[in-house]
């Protein structure tokens, strides 16, 4: 930690900012070099994917949240927590029972939940993809339900290729 | 831990507010970027296509600050404006300089420098607020005479940002940098350093 | 603290100094953020490596 102190006066800042003008101004990586890589899908991006998944297979089926937690036999709340909040952290036992609702294996919604090690990055590249397509409307529009399906095909191929 | 008071200037109005630059990024501003930069970031993408989002998008700050905490050598800053968090600057210092005339002395180097998404012209226009870059060059460059190093900051700027740094900071372009995944490498000398503090 | 350098070392420490335009204890403080910089990349996994430049030939630095 530095002992740095800023002391420049207003008239500096007017004149240099004006200089600024409306340029960008970032500095780093680029986007898509090995660095930045690295750290493109983290665990909050595919819990937002997800989120998104759930809502949209329950929608799909006209479902609100409470009769999908009827139906997997888990409280109302943890749906509604996967569905909107990506830093809280489901349990095993609640994506499983999801996933067996669903029809689908368990083991990629639980890459997916961040509660085992990522295993496929084409799962993981998939996710993103899915959430930035995907909406939060009441009824699945066709631009949706392309995107669901196509992430459908994505975790069940997820298990089929392992 | 310091606090220096800056000013940016709003995008509508032109009219200076008073913001603060704090020279280390705590985990308060960390929660800030998450929870209001995140969020804003992929709104304004949600169209785009992976090579036209920004640089800097899937870019985790509280990633890379668990592992720059620990180590002397990394400086880190944040710019709050209203109690948003307007911008966040890592710096380290033990590179060396390569310009033939300060070659093999210590320099400041940036290793990222971001601003808010509601402060880029490519995603929110008018911006909301302008000089984010100023404030962080400008605390690069005090950090560098701090240290002994007379002002001297390098960096490698994002595509999109080169006007900033050649024409507005006027450092010197050494060429994209092929070891750097061809971005164009600037660097501030002494006496550049030394204008940039004057009053233009 | 006091550093007790052998007469060889301090000549070092001054040449450093003079190169890179640093006092002597900027010299030293340099040389210990450059180290724990350093090692933190080793430990993380990563390999350091100098290049000649005008061969491109590549070898790893074991160093810590």
């Amino acid at each position: 930690m530095s002992n740095m102190k800023l002391k420049y006066s207003k008239e500096w800042y007017e004149k240099r900012i004006g200089l600024e003008g409306e340029n960008e101004v970032g500095a780093g990586y680029l986007h898509g070099s090995p660095e930045s890589d690295k750290e493109k899908v983290t665990f909050v991006d595919t819990r937002i994917a997800l989120g998104a998944f759930v809502s949209l297979w329950r929608r799909n089926q006209g479902w609100d949240a409470a009769r999908l937690a009827e139906k997997a036999g888990i409280e109302t709340q943890e749906i509604l927590e996967i569905e909107h909040d990506p830093h809280c952290e489901p349990e095993p036992d609640t994506v499983e029972k999801l996933a067996n609702v669903f029809g689908l294996p368990a083991k990629p919604l639980l890459e997916l939940a961040g509660l085992i090690q990522p295993q496929t990055a084409a799962l993981r590249e998939e996710a993103v993809r899915f959430a930035a397509r995907s909406e939060s409307a009441a009824a699945l529009n066709e631009h949706e339900r392309e995107a669901f399906e196509a992430f459908v095909s994505a975790i069940a191929g997820a298990v089929r290729k392992k | 831990m310091n606090v220096s008071a800056v000013y940016l200037k709003r995008g509508d109005t032109g009219k200076l507010v008073e913001a603060s630059l704090v020279d280390e990024v705590t985990d308060a501003h960390l929660s800030l970027w998450e929870n209001s930069w995140g969020p804003v970031m992929k709104v304004r993408c949600a169209n785009r296509t992976s090579s036209d989002k920004p640089e800097d998008y899937h870019w985790d700050w509280r990633q890379k600050a668990g592992w720059w905490r620990p180590l002397l050598g990394y400086h880190s800053f944040a710019l709050l404006c209203r109690n948003e968090l307007q911008g966040l600057m890592l710096a380290s210092d033990f590179r060396s300089a390569r310009i033939q005339m300060q070659f093999g002395k210590p320099i400041i180097y940036v290793e990222f420098l971001a601003t808010a998404p509601w402060n880029r012209p490519e995603l929110k226009k008018p911006t909301r607020y302008r000089g984010v870059g100023t404030v962080m060059m400008a605390a690069a460059v005090e950090l560098s005479f701090e240290l002994g190093y007379r002002g001297r900051i390098s960096l490698h700027s994002l595509p999109a940002a080169e006007p900033f740094y050649r024409d507005s900071c006027k450092m010197t372009g050494l060429g994209a940098d092929a070891a750097h995944h061809d971005l164009m490498y600037f660097e501030m000398t002494s006496s550049q350093a030394e204008a940039f503090r004057q009053k233009p | 603290m006091t550093l007790n350098l052998t007469p060889r070392e301090m000549a070092v420490l001054e040449e450093l100094a003079a190169a890179k335009d640093l006092s002597k204890t900027g010299v030293m403080k340099l040389a210990l953020r450059l180290l724990q910089a350093m090692d933190a990349k080793v430990r993380m996994g990563q390999k350091l490596f100098v290049e000649d430049d005008k061969t491109k030939e590549k070898s790893e630095l074991v160093i810590l």
